[in-house]
């Protein structure tokens, strides 16, 4: 009897007890709700690429943020003024830029709020970043590619390389001295349309023993692409690409940022932004922190490379 | 279910036939039953079947469209690579494999210019049962369709082909589309004619590098390159025909299929119903033909419950009601039979209540109620007994119901009241009797009476005493013949005896009075006669006494008149002259003359008022300037008595009809009066003024002396004289009376309202002539 009292009063005791602590856990997490930051996203349009970003971007964010509204240029830039007003408007202490559009945008309408923008090809093009703007490098140094090449193919000397001057001659110049600095020759051919992509490649696919793939959006498109692709491993010229999407594909090595990587690394941007405790971050440029590798082992095969369990090894993902 | 059991019912029929109460042209309960399950099951199946064959249809027509999407999906990824290629054998071969399926007509592959690449079609139907086609007359679409196709490629989604219904018809060569097919047979139905969905599905490259190139595509600030870029990788079209004949023929097995079950669920159940109609109906129309038995008066008909459903319970319950209401008819009866007996009673009472009062007739009396009671009561004899004032004897008053002979002999049938006998029993001590059997109680009989009750043969009676006022007068005796006498007899009979009793009480008393009254008349009209002689004698007496006044007055007046002459004619010193004593003695002769001629001439007009000879002269007369005239007439005399005399004439004073003199005559005796009654210094007023009755009222006040109260109702009778008058105002005490006569001769009225010391109002109304206007 007496033990059955002892436990009737131990299980009022603890069941106190967890009151307590709930009613403590829900006033911090009120305090936590109403002390919390804002974010605002903008984003050029509704694409895959973008949303991976911002998931990830929403998920990495700490709990003391949170993102207040999402906006979506959908590819005009003439919308961006009302929603840059928008923004501006909000109490966002952060916003992020997700796209060439959405970067430009912030940098025409919004100064005075901390900006992250992400996934904008050749930001230095479009006199990006401005002082109140930190960047997501999407590119991956040449050095760093060009070693993973060497380290899959290392008979490789000459390298070709396709590209549009009007949109990635900077590149183009980049991989010129750092393949030159790295021993490599490149052969280029430049090509200013969509339909002469066919002929340039014809024009050095037996001159050169890789195929390097600038982000060219003149070069690299739906209609090319398969050309590229088929044309390349007909000629038992290895395809170098910057994206996992293009080793599916049947390039058969890729280094690239993963876009998810990237939403990360702008959610911890936007906490050292917003409690302005890295200002000197502003301005700057920064490269997500892992390269991601892949290879496509058929096209691998088809080349005559071979891959040892060791080399397979360094590669993050493989098809 | 129920047994109806009638007292004499017949076997009834099998099955029940249409009830007898029912009107003619009414559908009866179980047809309104039958009809409306019917119809709600036919309605039922019909909607269910419909239904059915509509989902049937749905869902082959859903799993035919998905059919042909899976198809068309699964060439358009097989052939991909193959139209990029142009590969025609692969692709023969792989149209082989889909024509070869049972609802494909026909599977085409274009390029991306439409131009067909390859295509294989099973012909057109020839026989819709057999689903066998042509192959010699190709069935494909029209070529219009591949122009919308192409048109419409670059819409299409990738994963969800594009449907066409087509139709193929005897008169067109191609498949047409719905509407086109429909204009071309004018609207009709085409005999023949074949439905086809035509499912057709562009063939694009595929890309899996989406991503990269979408983000590509986005490193452009002008606009998005997402449609050029999807048009541009447009490489073909594969289309395929399904055709809905195997699933029309299949709907149409469904349809038959459903159709007969549905029939036969229609059958089953209306025959059910009929059934269920019959077994619910039957007992109600058994109840239904109880009811009508009861309704009718029947009420031994029985109904017995077979189940014990709510059927079977109303069966129970209207037997039940049926009990109850037998049982509740013999109470009614009884009680109508009680109350009607008792009416019955009452009646006679009312009955014999109003021949009390109607008589007084003792002897009418007797045989009136004797005849009502036996009448009414049942009686078949009855009998009344007086007892005699010695209370030793009674005496047989009337009887009723018996032959005139022997009624004769009773009647009037006097016999001594003898110790022990039914005689004394009721006479003596007042009590009734029963007697069951005449002979039991013989010996209590009379011997006077017995004899005549056993020649009338009666065996029992009832008798019952008349008692008024703790008296007993009688009996009442009765008998029902050949029946016994019961209790309730005697019980009537005791009620109707009391009010028989007090009707011969009352009618005997009556007599009595009515003797006494006729003594009483027979006295009146002798003193009557003593009184009217004496009233004769009176009569002449007084006439006698009226002509001698009337003669004396007369005869009075003429030496009086000359005896005033001569007197004056010496006072006016025709006969010489005349000393003071001589003058004084005269003049005081002439006054005493002129006082008794007054006498005289009141005396004469006294004894024409009493004889009804004054008449009046009338004509009409205002009273205000009568009175006036009065006053001003007397108005020397007040004078001379140092006396105020004045008139009050209040305005208007309509007419009376009157005798001027006359109305001159009441006034100035009653203004002479007040003068003589009022010492100086005093006032006599004359009031006239109109009555709101339709009266004028002259009154005459003075403040003399007043007259006493006792006096006050003698004044006005004739010869009498105030006690309280001085000598000198005293008249013959006839001034008043005639004053009184006249006025009432005008139809008017005197009083006197007076107070002793201090003055009298003498008050004289009289009529105003109707349609007089005041002046």
């Amino acid at each position: 009897m007496n033990n059955l009292r002892a436990f009737c009063h131990r299980s009022a005791y603890w069941r106190k007890l967890v009151w307590v602590i709930v009613c403590v856990g829900l006033f911090l997490e009120l305090s936590t709700l109403t002390s919390a930051e804002e974010v605002a996203i903008l984003k050029s349009a509704d694409i895959r690429v973008y949303s991976e970003a911002i998931t990830a971007f929403k998920s990495a964010l700490p709990p003391s943020f949170h993102v207040t509204s999402e906006y979506d240029l959908k590819d005009d830039m003439a919308e961006g003024r009302n929603l840059a007003r928008s923004i501006r408007a909000s109490n966002a202490k952060v916003v992020l830029a997700v796209g060439l559009k959405a970067a430009v945008t912030a940098k025409l309408q919004i100064q005075k709020i901390p900006v992250i923008f992400c996934l904008v090809i050749d930001p230095k093009k479009y006199g990006l970043p401005t002082d109140n703007m930190v960047g997501l490098s999407l590119q991956i140094p040449f050095h760093q590619r060009l070693k993973t090449l060497q380290t899959l193919v290392p008979n490789v000397s000459r390298i070709g390389v396709l590209f549009d001057p009007e949109k990635t001659k900077g590149m183009w110049n980049q991989l010129l001295q750092d393949a030159e600095a790295s021993g490599f020759r490149i052969v280029t051919e430049e090509v200013s349309a969509e339909k002469d992509v066919s002929k340039a490649l014809n024009a050095i696919k037996n001159r050169i023993d890789a195929l390097w793939l600038l982000p060219d959006s003149t070069i690299l498109t739906e209609n090319t692409l398969d050309f590229l692709l088929s044309t390349t491993l007909e000629a038992n010229v290895p395809l170098l690409g910057f994206s996992a999407d293009l080793v599916r594909s049947g390039a058969v090595v890729g280094t690239y940022f993963r876009y998810a990587d990237i939403g990360k690394l702008a959610a911890q941007l936007s906490h050292q932004l917003a409690r302005q405790t890295s200002p000197s971050l502003l301005g700057t440029i920064i490269y997500p922190g892992r390269v991601r590798r892949s290879i496509n082992l058929r096209s691998a095969r088809h080349l005559g490379i071979s891959v040892t369990f060791d080399l397979l090894r360094q590669f993050d993902e493989q098809f | 279910m129920s047994n109806f059991n009638p007292p004499h019912a017949h076997p009834s029929p099998p099955f029940p036939t249409e009830p007898a109460g029912l009107e003619p042209g009414y559908l009866t309960l179980r047809t309104k039953f039958s009809l409306f399950v019917s119809l709600v099951i036919i309605l039922a199946c019909s909607s269910l079947s419909g239904y059915l064959i509509q989902q049937e249809a749905k869902v082959m027509e859903t799993s035919l469209v998905n059919t042909g999407k899976v198809l068309v999906i699964t060439l358009q990824n097989i052939s991909l690579n193959r139209l990029i290629n142009q590969d025609l054998h692969y692709l023969e071969r792989m149209l082989d494999g889909a024509i070869s399926l049972s609802e494909v007509v026909y599977v085409i592959a274009r390029d991306q210019d439409g131009k067909v690449l390859v295509e294989k079609s099973k012909g057109r139907l020839v026989d819709i049962t057999k689903l066998r086609r042509d192959e010699t007359q190709p069935l494909f679409p029209d070529d219009s369709l591949t122009e919308t196709l192409i048109t419409a490629a670059s819409k299409i989604s990738k994963i969800e082909p594009l449907m066409t219904v087509l139709y193929s018809s005897p008169l067109n060569k191609g498949l047409l589309p719905k509407r086109s097919a429909e204009k071309k047979s004018a609207g009709g139905f085409m005999f023949g004619s074949e439905t086809i969905y035509d499912f057709a599905l562009p063939v694009y490259r595929k890309h899996e590098l989406a991503s990269t190139l979408e983000l590509l595509s986005s490193e452009n600030l002008q606009d998005s390159p997402k449609v050029s870029s999807r048009q541009s990788s447009f490489i073909g079209i594969i289309q395929i025909g399904i055709t809905t004949a195997p699933m029309q023929q299949s709907l149409n097995e469904t349809v038959w299929n459903i159709g007969l079950l549905t029939l036969g669920i229609i059958f089953v159940g209306i025959l059910l119903t009929i059934l269920l109609t019959n077994r619910i109906v039957t007992p109600l129309r058994r109840l239904a033909e109880m009811s009508q038995k009861i309704a009718e008066g029947d009420l031994s008909v029985t109904v017995t419950a077979d189940t014990q459903d709510e059927v079977g319970q109303l069966t129970t319950s209207i037997d039940r009601m049926a009990r109850a209401l037998q049982q509740r008819e013999e109470a009614i009866s009884h009680y109508v039979h009680t109350i009607t007996k008792q009416v019955t009673q009452l009646s006679t009472l009312h009955q014999t209540g109003i021949v009390i009062t109607s008589t007084l007739d003792v002897q009418k009396l007797f045989s009136t109620v004797l005849k009502l009671l036996r009448k009414n009561l049942g009686f078949q004899r009855m009998i009344l007994v007086l007892q005699n004032p010695g209370g030793t004897k009674a005496m047989v008053s009337d009887v009723s119901g018996v032959t005139l002979e022997l009624e004769q002999q009773i009647r009037h049938l006097e016999f001594p009241i003898t110790p022990g006998s039914i005689d004394e029993t009721l006479l003596i001590h007042g009590r009734p009797v029963l007697a069951y059997d005449l002979e039991e109680i013989a010996h209590q009989v009379s011997p006077l009476i017995l004899p005549i009750c056993r020649q009338m043969e009666v065996i029992s009676f009832v008798c019952a005493p008349l008692l008024s006022h703790q008296r007993v007068l009688g009996y009442l005796g009765a008998d029902r013949g050949n029946q016994r006498c019961t209790q309730e007899d005697l019980d009537l009979l005791l009620t109707i005896a009391s009010h028989v009793a007090v009707a011969i009480d009352n009618a005997q008393t009556y007599e009595e009075v009515e003797k006494l009254a006729q003594t009483l008349e027979e006295r009146v009209k002798e003193r009557t006669q003593d009184l009217q002689s004496a009233n004769e004698r009176l009569q002449e007496l007084d006439r006698l006494k009226s002509s001698f006044v009337s003669i004396v007055s007369h005869e009075l007046r003429t030496p009086m008149t000359s005896i005033k002459g001569l007197v004056e004619n010496m006072l006016d010193g025709l006969v010489g002259n005349l000393n003071d004593r001589q003058s004084f003695y005269l003049e005081r002769m002439k006054y005493n003359i002129e006082r008794l001629t007054r006498m005289i001439n009141d005396l004469l007009d006294l004894s024409r008022i009493e004889a009804g000879r004054m008449d009046l002269h009338r004509s009409a007369v205002n009273m205000g300037s009568l009175a006036r005239e009065v006053v001003e007439t007397l108005q020397s005399m007040a004078q001379e008595r140092s006396l105020i005399l004045e008139a009050h004439i209040s305005h208007p004073i309509g007419f009376i009809q009157g005798d001027r003199d006359k109305l001159i005559q009441i006034f100035t005796n009653l203004i002479n009066n007040a003068l003589k009654f009022t010492e100086s210094p005093g006032t006599v007023t004359v009031e006239v003024n109109q009555r709101d009755d339709g009266m004028v009222q002259t009154c005459v006040i003075d403040n003399g002396c007043g007259i006493p109260l006792e006096e006050q109702q003698t004044i006005f009778e004739r010869f009498y004289r105030g006690q309280s008058s001085e000598m000198k105002n005293r008249g013959a005490g006839l001034g008043l009376a005639i004053t009184k006569s006249l006025v009432e001769l005008h139809g008017g009225s005197i009083w006197v309202e007076s107070t002793h010391g201090e003055g009298s109002r003498f008050c004289v109304i009289l009529p105003l002539t109707p349609s007089t206007t005041p002046s």
